[in-house]
């Protein structure tokens, strides 16, 4: 006979701690009753008790004295700089900052759009346009990628390269994926696609224009990807079991 | 003057260090990482709430430049487990005491983990959080923390002969 009245979640919970008084006295008594039952628990106090151990073993790495000092630093500047606070403020602020630090190499082409079905326009302050600029998103090849391509990999698409970063749920419960393309045409454009009955849609385009050789994306673009996924209640991440499942649903 | 905020972050790195070792396992990148969340805190401190405790506030926005990083730059094939200690490594075997090994055989069998039940279980145990705050942290519900944690130990459990 199983104690099937008892999840593990359950008798972890009242071994951690966590169980409201009801629930832990009811959990009591059947531990009481069934040896079984109590058994589960202890197993679960153990695996507590060893990883407490665990921790304390890696905790004895001390914090470096650098990283201390250049935390003080960046809290002493911040203190200098911003007596200020508003959200807006605080935004607008790292934004400067970051376009200030780099000012040849982005041009701060940004092009944010919500939502638009079918023809994407990138960013329109470069003549010539041909190849991946001014096509429509996604062309067959990146919705081919966005139905395959493991997050974390790259893959070469219409003469450029496309780097799956992430999935996840958006409130709607649609699969999104985040995505980066980067080619010598476009530059490097972050972008969000949401799978829809219609497909693949582009949600949300963030282009930069960035030195030939790469380089990272400024803080302050990743921020306002932070800001879209938040406002669009994205879920964290998918493990990658859970994205691969998730990919063979819509290409059903 | 340092306020308060200051002060507890501050006093919150040894922790926050430890959990971007975690997530990277590279002391270089990890100390980067606490830079970067804790640029990030001070920009956006506005949006902390003072009721709620300020580590897994942390947490939850070093994980989310991790994240950032990670999936933009390819590091697993340079990772260096810094957990195993040059002690631990050199030992000859006949001396080791049974503690440490126990406590060996436990990071291995963390390490093979699923990277969901590991975040859970070192948010958790390592990092004494609530389960409602690790699912603060990693915007998920609680009861997926609670799920995630207990088949993390159970699997732990039966590889160290503990079950």
């Amino acid at each position: 006979m199983k104690h099937q009245d008892w999840s593990d979640e359950t008798l972890m919970a009242y071994a951690d701690g966590e169980l409201d008084a009801p629930v832990a006295k009811e959990v009591e008594a059947a531990a009481r009753a069934d040896p079984r039952i109590a058994e589960r628990i202890a197993s679960f106090g153990r695996t507590r008790d060893l990883l407490k151990e665990a921790a304390r073993a890696r905790a004895s790495d001390p914090l470096p004295p650098q990283l201390e000092a250049k935390v003080r630093e960046t809290l002493r500047s911040a203190r200098a700089e911003a007596p200020d606070r508003s959200k807006v403020t605080a935004f607008r602020q790292s934004w400067e900052r970051a376009s200030n630090f780099r000012p040849t190499t982005i041009a701060a082409s940004i092009a944010l759009a919500a939502g638009l079905a079918g023809g994407f326009f990138v960013a329109q302050n470069r003549d010539g346009a041909d190849g991946l600029r001014g096509a429509a998103f996604p062309t067959p090849e990146i919705a081919g990628a966005l139905d395959t391509l493991a997050s974390g990999r790259t893959q070469d698409v219409d003469g450029g390269e496309f780097q799956a970063i992430a999935s996840f749920m958006n409130s709607d419960g649609e699969l999104c994926r985040e995505f980066e393309l980067q080619a010598p045409e476009l530059g490097r454009m972050v972008s969000v696609a949401c799978h829809s009955d219609t497909g693949w849609q582009q949600r949300l385009a963030l282009i930069e224009d960035v030195a030939p050789d790469g380089g990272y994306a400024p803080a302050s673009s990743l921020e306002m990807l932070d800001i879209y996924l938040g406002s669009i209640g994205a879920g964290a991440p998918l493990s990658s079991d859970d994205e691969a499942a998730a990919l063979r649903e819509v290409a059903r | 003057m340092e306020d308060s905020f200051e002060e507890h972050l501050i006093a919150a790195l040894p922790a926050l260090r430890r959990f971007a070792l975690s997530l990277c396992r590279r002391a270089d990148i990890a100390d980067d990482l606490v830079q970067t969340a804790v640029e990030r805190a001070v920009a956006h401190r506005d949006q902390y709430d003072p009721d709620m405790r300020l580590e897994p506030w942390l947490f939850r926005i070093l994980r989310n430049a991790w994240i950032d990083q990670s999936r933009r730059r390819a590091t697993r094939g340079t990772e260096i487990d810094v957990t195993v200690s040059p002690e631990a490594a050199t030992v000859d075997g006949t001396r080791v005491n049974e503690a440490r090994l126990m406590l060996r055989e436990t990071e291995e069998a963390l390490a093979a983990l699923p990277d969901d039940q590991r975040e859970v279980i070192l948010l958790v145990c390592f990092e004494e959080l609530s389960y409602a705050e690790a699912a603060e942290v990693l915007g998920i519900p609680k009861g997926t923390v609670m799920s995630r944690l207990s088949r993390g130990r159970v699997a732990l459990a039966e590889k160290l002969g503990i079950s």
